[in-house]
């Protein structure tokens, strides 16, 4: 046997042992769950449908997933990212929609008609639907009753990737113990159990552990799961929510804490020093002159640059210490996990999308939009495409309306002007009328050139039809009228896109269940054969 | 049901209005405040720290305020029964703003905003002294004492120039006074920490707690005395 023969059957028998080693870490209630098997089944009858098939291993996967970003959200902010440009906008693309494979997604969770973004993520991560509100965990877990978690628990890419022996990363514009973020890593039966003091002393004694502590002991949790294996944790966590991280003592505080004591966690624990004594190659950076201090070579880092969320794309000027870009962050991981021969798992979040429509902003929600598709675009570029899988798609959509009949070029934030008009038509009420609207919400305000969305909860919902005629409804801080009020506007039930590039992309067709996403990534990296 | 008293705090406090470059009256006896009040004819060092009590009246109506200065922090107590607001300004100049229920034992978190929002309610001297505008009056008195006293179409201001802060505001048939003011510096960290345990809601996350009924409770409250006054100055 040459030695190159040897080598070929050394390296298949050890890919056959590890993926046996793979599928041995998926627990029952997991594979034999009927959302679980129907989206493995509808992956398999999708590869045998095409003829010249021939499965494709990806040697890396990038998972986008743009938090509320609904097809009307697309729409719009691909006209708006034309205009920004000078062109009329309707003929553009956002960077991903250009893919050849597409599909349209189910969001729904197995509870709930309109989803949220725990279980939707976890649909996403873990192969199988679950109950709204809870991460990591399969539909038979009550949400917060801790003891319902036990033996609930599903086993995620991201874990099966460590397992396999590849890089990892996390970067997201939302605390990085929300809850999209956190399905990655985490098992909870609340979404809402960001750090022990979310947590009720029940749940505490009966061994639930929070979302915080499980990002930074993940290495130890995921080896004491599944005994025998030797992962060596997250090189890549960059977002926000560093009060879950630190102990409630202002002596703690970071030196940008815009809260007199910044931290939230009632045990005492520092998570981000645990973090930096667990891990000596690790950086842990908290501004953007950290993250531009970052050494070339730093193997790892834990990167929490806001107390809470990070700053919305057109705000991020305003933050106390500066924040990187959702650009910046996605580059600096794929040059940190790029170095692995094991390839890398990566997922990014653009987490503010969903907040900005939530406040009734669109502005907002398509400036992160657009932030988001740059980010995209520059992932393509500093990848290879024959090697690494994109994903592009949402977790849910939201209520905003893209309508009437606008003419072609019209400011996708403006009012509508009909065909051959030059003035903004009016209702039957005889007021003007935004493109557009929302459903439901806090409705309208006009805060100017506001770029915080989220300026509008200090001030009370203001639903129903205004008089716009004054009112410039192209800037920053226009929030749109909405038909019902509501505190907060709403996620929405309709499908969602999915877009992908790359080894095993063209598995993506069709209408497809959310859990079929895993379902791909399996496939192009061969995670559980 | 929205209480007179809040819709007068709102239009006394929260309103800059233009009553700074409104034209004086004339022919009315200087403001003097009574010597209950306790203010120092010495400033102390520091004066970023004070607790000022104020009786807001309105229509048969009163209410105590109970304002708190700590340096870049402010809290109100008592503008709202169960309800105490308290923010805090960056060195960015922009505010936190954090609302806290006590009948339900949690507060709402929002996101900083700019020190001169358009709402008109985040003016950082609004705030901290409950003064939206400083008399452009010369002051009388010195010292602490040192008061700019004027009138206007819409009522009177007196301020306490040298402790920035509002000593007496009428307007529009409502009277804020000044009734008592220390600079207990453990009485003040005391008032800041009784609150130190409420677990936050912060607001972007509000839109992901639609189940949360005690939640939009308090988000309906905390909109009961505002309603009069969502537009810009």
């Amino acid at each position: 046997m040459s030695r190159l023969v040897y080598a070929a059957s050394a390296i298949a028998l050890l890919t056959a042992a590890e993926s046996f080693a793979q599928s041995a870490v998926l627990p029952a209630n997991q594979t034999g769950s009927g959302w679980y098997t129907d989206a493995r089944a509808k992956v398999d009858a999708k590869a045998a449908q095409m003829s010249a098939f021939q499965p494709e291993r990806a040697r890396n996967v990038i998972l986008f997933v743009g938090d509320g970003m609904g097809i009307s959200t697309q729409t719009a902010a691909r006209i708006r990212q034309g205009q920004l440009a000078g062109q009329p906008g309707e003929e553009g693309l956002l960077s991903f929609e250009g893919w050849p494979n597409t599909a349209l997604v189910k969001t729904y969770n197995v509870n709930a008609q309109t989803p949220d973004s725990a279980g939707t993520m976890t649909a996403m991560m873990s192969g199988l639907k679950t109950d709204v509100g809870v991460i990591g965990v399969d539909a038979d877990v009550e949400r917060g009753d801790c003891a319902s978690a036990k033996g609930n628990e599903v086993v995620t890419a991201l874990e099966l990737a460590e397992i396999r022996g590849m890089s990892t990363g996390i970067v997201s514009t939302a605390r990085i113990t929300h809850a999209t973020p956190a399905a990655t890593y985490a098992k909870s039966p609340d979404r809402n159990w960001e750090d022990v003091s979310d947590m009720s002393d029940e749940a505490v004694a009966a061994g639930c552990i929070d979302i915080a502590t499980q990002l930074v002991e993940f290495e130890t949790w995921l080896e004491k799961r599944y005994p025998g294996i030797d992962v060596d944790g997250i090189e890549v966590a960059m977002g926000g929510g560093r009060r879950h991280f630190l102990p409630k003592e202002a002596s703690a505080n970071s030196p940008d804490a815009r809260s007199e004591v910044e931290g939230d966690r009632t045990d005492g624990r520092n998570l981000t020093t645990e973090w930096a004594e667990r891990y000596a190659d690790g950086v842990y950076i908290f501004d953007k002159a950290g993250f531009d201090a970052l050494p070339a070579d730093a193997g790892r880092v834990l990167g929490l640059f806001n107390e809470s969320h990070m700053q919305y794309a057109a705000d991020i000027a305003n933050d106390v210490s500066g924040e990187p870009s959702i650009v910046d962050m996605t580059i600096k991981a794929i040059d940190i996990l790029d170095d692995d021969p094991d390839g890398f798992f990566l997922m990014v979040e653009s987490g503010r999308i969903d907040h900005a429509h939530h406040a009734g902003n669109a502005a907002g929600a398509l400036s992160d939009t657009i932030a988001f598709a740059d980010a995209i675009e520059a992932a393509v570029n500093a990848t290879d495409p024959a090697e690494t899988l994109i994903l592009v798609t949402a977790d849910h959509g939201h209520v905003m309306t893209i309508g009437g009949y606008p003419k072609r070029g019209n400011p996708i934030l403006g009012k509508i002007v009909l065909v051959g008009q030059t003035d903004p038509a009016t209702a039957e009420d005889g007021l003007p009328v935004t493109t557009l609207l929302y459903n439901n919400g806090r409705g309208f305000r006009d805060l100017g050139a506001n770029t915080n969305s989220d300026a509008s909860y200090g001030l009370p919902v203001d639903a129903g039809r205004k008089d716009l005629a004054a009112i410039d409804t192209t800037t920053p801080g226009y929030h749109q009228e909405a038909l019902v009020p509501l505190s907060s506007e709403t996620h929405s039930a309709e499908d969602i896109g999915l877009f992908a590039t790359g080894p095993g992309s063209q598995l993506a067709q069709g209408t497809v269940e959310q859990s079929v996403v895993f379902h791909i990534m399996n496939e192009a990296l061969g995670l559980v054969e | 049901m929205k209480s007179n008293l809040s819709a007068v705090f709102a239009v006394l406090i929260l309103t800059a209005c233009s009553e700074a470059d409104s034209p004086a009256a004339v022919g009315n006896a200087p403001f003097v405040l009574p010597a209950s009040v306790g203010v120092p004819s010495v400033c102390p060092d520091d004066r970023a720290f004070l607790h000022a009590r104020y009786r807001i009246a309105a229509g048969g109506e009163t209410r105590m305020l109970d304002l708190y200065r700590r340096a870049n922090e402010v809290l109100h107590v008592g503008r709202e029964p169960d309800l105490a607001e308290y923010w805090r300004r960056l060195p960015n100049d922009r505010i936190v703003h954090t609302r806290f229920f006590d009948d339900y034992g949690r507060g709402i978190e929002y996101e900083p905003s700019d020190l001169l929002s358009v709402t008109g309610a985040q003016n950082w001297a609004a705030l901290s002294g409950l003064a939206p505008v400083r008399p452009d009056a010369e002051a009388s008195g010195e010292g602490c004492t040192a008061l700019a006293d004027r009138h206007t179409v819409f009522g009177r201001i007196a301020y306490l120039t040298e402790l920035d802060l509002m000593a007496y505001r009428r307007t529009y048939g409502a009277t804020i006074s000044l009734v008592a003011l220390d600079f207990d510096r453990d009485a003040i960290d005391a008032a800041f920490r009784e609150r130190d345990d409420y677990p936050l809601v912060d607001f972007a996350d509000v839109g992901d707690m639609e189940n949360d009924d005690e939640l939009a409770r308090m988000m309906a409250k905390s909109f009961m005395e505002r309603r009069d006054h969502g537009h810009a100055h």
